[in-house]
């Protein structure tokens, strides 16, 4: 992003090395507050292709399925710093900003693509209109796929909510934790999905 | 310019090696056929290129980078002169009962006048006798042909000419940083036209050896023969890869495939005499030398051996096979698997211990690696993990070393927990060694990564360092995985999934994977092994 920038003069004094240092400096903040601003996406493990263009995976059923690489980019517009005071928190505000932007496109890309997936392997779940509730998110939970740690603790999954709703999301777990009819359907639930996950950890075998 | 740039190159020449691949070049373009060319031992009786000529008389050149001859300097090589000039050609392709060749005295420099004098009462003698004259060729000679061949191929672009000239102005004692070096070649060799025509193909691959010379000249000067390797077999892949893209037959390429690998060999004969006598591989300043020991050892056991494995792929001996026994023994302790850059020559170390007996130790070692991925790219892992092998090993040492950021802006933004390009290749080699128990205890581990593989396309852009198509393949470890599903993959025949020009020179298959450890696919491992094992059966 920062590369893009046209220099207007190679002839003029340019200090290459410091403007390089600053711009690997700007664009580590630009990285770090995308993140900061993309949670979801910065939990994300990034892989990166050093050539070619996309790429394939292979599924257990044998299916390859091809990875279509999306461009993300946001405009990068300001004056250019000949203004006497701009200074290198002018430029950090300028990197900022962008990464709000940034981080606001990478999220919507993800729930696309997070969408996609859902709707191709039918996992989606239509809560035809009703409000969130405890009993919607216990079925939603007995479709997921969950994975615990070597104690047996589910590695629980990330929740996206419009904040708005934040009063009622704290409210129906606070049914999860305390009314006996939903925490014994949760138990269930949970001891369902932990026989599942030893079964797929008993198959990390070679066998005959 | 051209001329200008080559004078330099020429004049700078330190040493003979420092044209003399360039030169061959331009022999086999003037229509010369390549006889022969020495590897400067005793037998080379004062000829370094033998050729037939274009009109069928054979020929003899002895190269100097003498600079001006003076008589002084004419007294010290006279003794190769005599022998030129004097002793027949010995080669199965020419008559050698009385000397019937062109002699030719090829050197960076003038003559001075009093040579001058010499060998013009020397022809007249020569004359007299029957034996040949001297012919001289001098800088004004080479400069004018080297110019008048190649001129053209010279970067034009500013940003190209710039990258020609930083790469010359490197230093030698570097590893030769190939993504430069290869989008210098690519310019050379105009891989983006879409229709060149044949004869121009033919002319850049011509010039690419010229220039490359000229670019490897720092390293050959400081005997950094690790990157003298290094660049020939770069060049030697674009060329294969640049003859695939055209269709040009091989007899278009061939002459400038086999001058890289004479180059190649020659880089070797440098090394090994150069390591002659000596007991470990310290060298500079002791203070630091110690923090990158380790890596060097790695890259010169891996390559010693597979400079033993090139000769036997070739059903040839090396002269130096004690010495690299000897090192390998004191050396192989000091093994550093920095990042999956160092899989070729941990391969080609296990394969070398093989052939010497000791294949529970070869197995042991790709075993530790194997483990090492799988734990340290594992999701256990809290510290350093490896790095795929497209990072230059002096970027990932900087990764390990306390030092500041600056360099690591590639690698800094990587994450290389979960993924690994040469675990699949490994666990092959393993399951055809049936080291199944060993495999079994490792598997669990081994399943929390995923097998990447680039695939280049099309396949000629498998010689190029990047390919600008193609795609990453990810696979997953069966969980379970069979163990008669996996032997049976790992032995299955794979010389029809090697690209011809591969499967037809195992020799070049092992060099090229130490120069392009991102190209190392099961594949090729798989093909590699049974090359290597049926050459010492």
């Amino acid at each position: 992003m920062v590369n893009n920038v046209a220099y207007t003069s190679l002839v003029l004094p340019d200090f290459p090395k410091l403007r390089i240092e600053l711009s690997r400096q700007l664009r580590s903040d630009f990285r770090r507050q995308t993140h900061h601003q993309a949670p979801l996406v910065a939990e994300i493990q990034p892989v990166v292709q050093h050539e070619g263009s996309g790429g394939t995976y292979e599924r257990e059923d044998g299916e390859v399925k091809r990875i279509t690489p999306k461009q993300t980019s946001v405009p990068l517009e300001w004056t250019i710093g000949s203004d006497p005071s701009f200074a290198y928190n002018d430029a950090l505000k300028i990197i900022n900003d962008a990464a709000v932007k940034m981080a606001r496109e990478q999220t919507r890309s993800l729930f696309t693509a997070v969408d996609e997936a859902v709707n191709e392997v039918g996992n989606a779940l239509d809560a035809k209109g009703q409000p969130i509730s405890a009993e919607l998110i216990l079925n939603m939970w007995e479709k997921m796929h969950f994975d615990f740690d070597k104690l047996g603790k589910p590695q629980m999954p990330t929740m996206v909510f419009n904040p708005v709703q934040e009063e009622r999301i704290k409210r129906e777990f606070e049914r999860l934790d305390n009314e006996p009819q939903l925490v014994k359907r949760h138990n269930e639930i949970m001891n369902i999905k932990l026989a599942d996950w030893y079964d797929r950890e008993s198959r990390r075998k070679l066998v005959d | 310019m051209i001329e200008r740039v080559v004078e330099n190159w020429l004049t700078n020449a330190g040493e003979r090696g420092g044209y003399e691949i360039a030169f061959g070049q331009l022999l086999s373009y003037q229509g010369h056929r390549i006889l022969h060319k020495s590897s400067h031992g005793p037998m080379e009786q004062g000829k370094d290129i033998i050729t037939i000529g274009p009109d069928g008389i054979p020929c003899a050149y002895q190269l100097k980078a003498e600079g001006d001859i003076t008589l002084s300097t004419w007294r010290k090589i006279k003794g190769e002169i005599d022998e030129l000039i004097e002793i027949p050609i010995q080669h199965p392709s020419v008559a050698n009962d009385f000397p019937n060749h062109r002699a030719y005295l090829v050197n960076n420099g003038y003559l001075k006048d009093t040579v001058r004098r010499l060998i013009h009462d020397r022809n007249r003698v020569s004359k007299q006798r029957g034996l040949p004259e001297l012919h001289v060729i001098q800088l004004g000679d080479l400069i004018k042909d080297f110019a008048s061949v190649h001129g053209r191929f010279l970067p034009t672009e500013p940003h190209e000419f710039r990258r020609f000239l930083e790469l010359c102005a490197k230093d030698g004692a570097e590893i030769l940083p190939a993504i430069e070096f290869s989008a210098f070649l690519l310019s050379i060799l105009r891989f983006d036209e879409k229709k060149p025509k044949r004869s121009e193909v033919g002319r850049a691959i011509a010039s690419s050896l010229v220039f490359a010379n000229y670019v490897l000249s720092p390293y050959q000067e400081v005997h950094n023969s690790i990157s003298v390797i290094n660049g020939w077999v770069l060049v030697a892949s674009h060329i294969l890869a640049l003859a695939a893209k055209v269709g040009l037959p091989k007899n278009r390429w061939k002459e400038s495939f086999d001058l890289c690998m004479t180059g190649v060999e020659a880089a070797f004969n440098d090394l090994l005499v150069g390591l002659n006598g000596k007991t470990d591989f310290r060298q500079g300043d002791p203070l630091t030398d110690g923090l990158v020991y380790r890596a060097r050892s790695t890259l010169l056991l891996g390559y010693l051996t597979a400079h033993i494995h090139y000769l036997k792929l070739k059903n040839e001996r090396s002269d130096f096979e004690d010495e690299i026994a000897g090192f390998v023994d004191r050396e192989r302790r000091h093994l550093l698997y920095w990042s999956e850059a160092a899989t070729p020559a941990f391969l080609s170390i296990a394969w070398y211990l093989e052939t010497q007996s000791r294949q529970l130790e070869a197995e042991n070692m790709i075993l530790s690696i194997t483990q090492a991925i799988a734990k340290m790219n594992g999701p256990e892992n809290q510290g350093h993990r490896l790095p795929d092998p497209y990072h230059p090993l002096d970027e990932v040492l900087r990764m390990y070393l306390p030092l500041g950021r600056e360099g690591l802006d590639d690698i800094d933004q990587e994450d290389f927990k979960g993924h690994s390009y040469s675990l699949k290749s490994l666990i092959e080699w393993l399951a055809r060694r049936l080291r199944r128990q060993s495999l079994a205890r490792l598997w669990e581990d081994i399943t929390h990564i995923c097998f990447s593989e680039f695939v280049p396309s099309p396949v000629w852009a498998t010689y190029l360092w990047y390919s600008p198509q193609g795609r990453l393949h990810h696979t997953y470890p069966g969980r379970p995985q069979s163990w008669k599903a996996l032997l049976k993959q790992a032995k299955r025949n794979r010389s029809t999934t090697v690209h011809e020009m591969l499967r037809e020179r195992p020799e070049f298959l092992l060099l090229f994977l130490m120069v392009y450890p991102h190209r190392l696919v099961p594949n090729l491992i798989g093909f590699l092994d049974e090359a290597i094992s049926q050459a010492y059966r």
